[in-house]
């Protein structure tokens, strides 16, 4: 279980302080497949990198299992948005996939773990390519299966398909959400897509901007295994569609001096001394 | 590169060379100035004949040799140490920025008021002349290098020695190793200033000044001919070990 | 770490003193011989009285006309036999090999022989410099127009522009921030060599000066030189750096674009 526990970050420039996320709570079961919602700018990555351990939080704390974690946990993997930057050009796409755990297991093992993920992730027979001899689609496929070689029990995702073309994200989210059920492990999936949001998780957190605090917490009751059309053809999808959208588009969720005002979510209370 | 395009560019080199044969030969300009290369070729190969002039090729080569060497060693790890250490670069960063474009000859003649004129000043120069290119171009691949490559390996909880020897060398080796091109370039020119103006401890620059004032320009054409040989031939060994070192490069930066 | 961040020029400014000081004090102490390193202030002054000297305007009068005379005399032959060279595919041809086998010569070695052919003094020295310089010029250049996306070209040549137009209009300003790189290369160099080539052969010029100040032990005076240099390295990047910026900030400014709209 992923407990996160009133956390706050705050940027401070010269004298500005700039409230990027405020008193953020909530807390994810073993296995589930979490979305994160919110507007650009909203403090979505900022929240993941706290959780991934790539950035201290000014307050407020994240536990796994009850014990609170400092600096990136042994059961996280994070994965990059902007993947092919993630990605070393200097290693193969196996050397990729092999380095999270060459120095941890036997080298053959490595190397069997790796091509399985490899596999599992849909590029077999790409092993010995470098990753910039993939395509876009591609290199994200190989930062994913590098992120599950280590099998990690929670998996943080930072728009992972946001720069990708409309038909090759499709076929990577059904990928990822093929790979989840053979293997379900606790994922965080950071999106300002409303459909991918829905379309993939059992809940939905969504965060409002400015500062960036969840204001509503929304369970996904759409039947598994789900499908691109037939899912997405399901009335309670519309239905969950509409009302993301009402969420994310009223000033109330962002936009520039729209804090405070509108319907009063929970913990969208900007403590004054957020700082400390 | 095509056979044919390979051949245009050796015949015009050729011709290049045909028509310096025919001005010279033709007397437009005298034999002091621009020797005619058929008598710089035989002046070049008598001097070597001699044995003269091979032992001066030794000593530049090892004058050569040892300073870049020195400057590697040196500049490398220093630069690494000031792309990555925030404190230090913070530190020093002032000084650095304002020397960054000195010309480097200008530590010649301090070197020569506290060393002497000896092989210990003239691999010191060198040396300085390289080594400050290298760790600059050291330095700024360490800075530059993405910071995201940076949290990948501490999403793995990659140790920080496996972080510098998995990501921090490898992302930084290619504008390192155009610092040791960029150094080995310079190198070769600051050896020889420097042999010249030490003016007794021998080497090709030594030569060549002393061929002049006894104005014998042929022998001193095929002495630079030969610098710029043993320039080559160090500046290749280099390419060919980054290329092996660094085989992704090529293909990466062609992307 | 934020700390040092936003105190970082006030750490940069105390390390600077305190080098300074070492090099004041340890001399002055008689640690170190003050003949071989005279202390800062003994340096500095002489530095500052170089700027009352007549005979010191003209060194430096002297040692920049050769530099960025060469330098621009350089530019004027490398650019456009570049464009050349990167447009025709003959041109490139023909020319390659005779510039790689150019481009290893220790242009220093030379400096002898073109006192031979010029004579000593400025037309030499400009020679050197220009040698020296040409060629990294002349590679920087054909390597922007090589990698001139075509379709600048084509749309130029569907407008119905002339080939003259075309070099003048897409592929010099399109190749300029690879040859703006060529360039500050060659400055560099022009400098390196010009002061190389006044210290081997000369009778004026900074780079004389420091080798001469030396050679009669006044020492003070050649600190006051080397500073002078040091000065001057510093004071031409930042000119090629502003002009620079004002030829191709266009292109630092869509680099940048591109770069906040990756993520």
């Amino acid at each position: 279980m992923l407990e996160v526990r009133k956390l706050c970050k705050t940027y401070t420039r010269g004298k500005q302080a700039n409230v990027v996320l405020a008193d953020i709570e909530f807390t994810v079961p073993e296995g589930q497949f979490v979305a994160v919602l919110g507007p650009s700018g909203g403090g979505k990555s900022t929240l993941l990198r706290c959780l991934a351990g790539l950035m201290d939080p000014t307050s407020g704390s994240i536990a796994i299992n009850g014990r609170v974690i400092r600096g990136a946990p042994q059961e996280m993997v994070y994965v990059f948005q902007e993947y092919s930057r993630s990605l070393f050009p200097w290693r193969r796409l196996l050397g990729n996939v092999t380095y999270p755990i060459e120095t941890a297991v036997p080298k053959k093992m490595a190397l069997e773990r790796a091509l399985a993920m490899i596999d599992l992730v849909g590029l077999t027979g790409f092993a010995g390519h470098y990753p910039w001899e993939l395509s876009g689609g591609m290199q994200q496929r190989a930062a994913i299966a590098r992120a599950l070689v280590t099998e990690p029990k929670f998996l943080l995702m930072d728009e992972p398909f946001g720069a990708l073309d409309a038909q090759t994200r499709i076929q990577l989210e059904d990928t990822l959400l093929r790979i989840w059920t053979e293997t379900p492990r606790t994922i965080v999936f950071v999106t300002h897509d409303i459909d991918e949001a829905i379309y993939l998780a059992d809940r939905v957190i969504v965060l409002g901007a400015r500062p960036g605090r969840v204001i509503e917490d929304v369970t996904i009751e759409l039947p598994r295994p789900r499908h691109q059309i037939e899912t997405k053809e399901d009335r309670r999808f519309a239905d969950y569609r509409r009302h993301l959208f009402d969420l994310i588009l009223t000033p109330s969720a962002g936009g520039p001096g729209a804090d405070g005002q509108g319907p009063a979510p929970k913990a969208a209370r900007v403590p004054a001394n957020a700082a400390e | 590169m095509t056979k044919l395009s390979r051949l245009t560019g050796l015949i015009c080199l050729l011709a290049i060379v045909g028509l310096w044969e025919a001005v010279a030969r033709l007397g437009w300009v005298t034999p002091q100035q621009l020797p005619a290369p058929s008598i710089i070729a035989i002046a070049g190969w008598s001097d070597i004949a001699d044995g003269d002039m091979l032992g001066q090729v030794w000593l530049t080569a090892q004058h050569l040799v040892v300073s870049f060497t020195l400057a590697a060693v040196i500049g490398v790890p220093v630069g690494f140490a000031l792309g990555r250490v925030r404190l230090l670069y913070a530190a020093l960063e002032p000084m650095i920025e304002f020397l960054r474009p000195m010309p480097v000859i200008a530590i010649l003649p301090i070197a020569v008021l506290i060393l002497g004129l000896g092989n210990v000043m003239i691999d010191s120069v060198i040396a300085f002349g390289a080594g400050w290119v290298i760790l600059l171009h050291a330095m700024d691949g360490a800075r530059g290098i993405d910071p995201v490559l940076i949290e990948t390996g501490k999403t793995f909880r990659v140790s920080r020695l496996r972080r510098f020897v998995t990501i921090i060398l490898p992302a930084a080796a290619p504008q390192t190793f155009t610092g040791l091109r960029v150094g080995l370039g310079i190198a070769v020119i600051v050896t020889i200033v420097v042999e010249l103006v030490s003016g007794f401890a021998g080497g090709l620059g030594d030569y060549i000044g002393t061929l002049e004032g006894a104005l014998r320009t042929p022998e001193a054409y095929a002495g630079i001919g030969l610098v710029s040989l043993i320039g080559y031939a160090l500046g290749q060994s280099l390419l060919l070990l980054e290329h092996r070192l660094m085989a992704w490069h090529r293909g990466y930066t062609r992307q | 770490m934020s700390f040092i961040r936003s105190r970082s020029w006030l750490l940069g400014l105390v390390t600077t003193l305190l080098v300074l000081a070492v090099w004041q004090i340890l001399p002055q102490a008689g640690i170190i011989d003050k003949q071989f390193i005279p202390p800062f202030s003994d340096a500095f002054r002489h530095f500052v009285a170089e700027w009352a000297n007549n005979a010191f305007y003209g060194d430096l009068g002297a040692t920049l006309f050769r530099i960025i005379g060469g330098f621009a005399l350089a530019a004027a032959i490398g650019i456009p036999a570049g464009l050349a060279m990167g447009y025709w595919a003959l041109g490139y041809n023909m020319f390659a090999l005779t510039v790689d086998v150019i481009r290893p010569l220790p242009t220093t070695a030379l400096v002898p022989i073109a006192a031979l052919i010029f004579g000593i003094g400025n037309g030499m020295h400009i020679f050197v410099v220009v040698l020296a310089t040409t060629v990294p010029i002349l590679l920087a250049t054909i390597d922007g127009v090589r990698n001139v996306d075509p379709l600048l070209v084509d749309t130029a040549r569907t407008l119905g522009q002339t080939t003259a137009r075309i070099f003048r209009t897409v592929l010099l300003p399109a190749a300029m921030p690879s040859i703006a790189t060529g360039l500050r290369v060659a400055v560099a160099i022009a400098l390196i060599v010009g002061i190389s080539s006044e210290m081997m052969l000369s009778s004026d010029g900074i780079g004389h000066r420091v080798v001469y100040t030396q050679r009669m032990l006044q020492i003070p005076d050649l600190y006051a030189g080397v500073i002078t240099l040091a000065v001057l390295g510093f004071v031409l990047n930042r000119g090629f750096l502003a002009a620079e910026n004002w030829l191709i900030g266009w292109h630092r400014r869509a680099t940048s674009a591109d770069r906040s709209g990756e993520t």
